[in-house]
């Protein structure tokens, strides 16, 4: 089963919320693995992968496994896939005992920056 | 379409300019995130913004990275006959944060194809400099 964690409409949640409700949910299945599933628009810049990743790192959680939609990956996943080329899958094993953290960041413009006044 | 984006015209030796490696603006580390843990030597390879790629200080396009991967493997623990030559190998990735996901995915994607599970991306540290973060590719089977 894939937990989505992030917005269908297209905005990124902050960051706050993404890594509380990951400790909720492990909370509640009880099981101390993760594994993330990372969505993302092509254009994304690597930054923003990368800084979804060390939040949830920094968070405590064991995201040890990482995948990224494609075509070989089943389930919900294979439905949103056409955004990624094909990539290996991700063994069944890992599938079935780990809890799957969809982080989904679909940011294709950073935030502007506003200077600050005087 | 995809190594004319990555490799861009150039093919060859980049300019070391004395530095280590060469400079990327990196993705900024938290404290809190736990580093990797020393071990073997690993290889480290540079994607910059503008889509090159540079093994150590070596610019190669894709195909050339593959070449590059196996030379690295092979010269830091000889397999003779093993199809599972890189499977020991431990690549750093030095990606500038500006990079498009989209070439990252294609640098993981051969990575994986030639059987480089074990990874870690680089950030950026205040106190630290550049520190590792570990990022295993899922394999195609148990």
């Amino acid at each position: 089963m894939f937990v989505r964690l992030g917005s269908t409409a297209g905005a990124t949640p902050p960051p706050r919320d993404r890594v509380a409700e990951a400790e909720r949910l492990r909370r509640d299945r009880g099981t101390g693995h993760v594994a993330a599933i990372l969505k993302a628009g092509h254009g994304v810049p690597w930054g923003h992968v990368a800084a979804a990743y060390e939040e949830l790192r920094a968070a405590g959680l064991p995201v040890d496994r990482i995948g990224f939609l494609g075509t070989q990956i089943p389930g919900e996943a294979l439905r949103a896939a056409a955004v990624l080329p094909p990539v290996p899958p991700i063994a069944p094993v890992v599938l079935s005992t780990a809890l799957e953290l969809w982080t989904e960041l679909e940011l294709e413009e950073p935030e502007p920056q506003i200077p600050e006044m005087d | 379409m995809r190594k004319t984006l990555l490799c861009g015209a150039l093919i060859g030796l980049a300019a070391a300019c004395g530095r280590k490696h060469p400079a990327v603006e990196l993705p900024p580390a938290l404290a809190a995130a736990p580093h990797v843990s020393a071990g073997r030597p690993a290889l480290t390879v540079t994607l910059t913004a503008d889509g090159r790629i540079l093994v150590a200080r070596r610019q190669v396009d894709l195909d050339g990275l593959s070449a590059a991967l196996h030379a690295a493997a092979v010269e830091r623990e000889p397999l003779p006959g093993s199809s599972l030559y890189a499977a020991r190998l431990v690549v750093r990735l030095r990606v500038d944060r500006a990079a498009p996901w989209q070439h990252v995915q294609w640098l993981l994607t051969l990575l994986a194809e030639e059987r480089v599970w074990r990874t870690r991306f680089v950030y950026a540290d205040p106190v630290f400099g550049e520190v590792d973060r570990e990022w295993n590719l899922p394999r195609d089977g148990p």
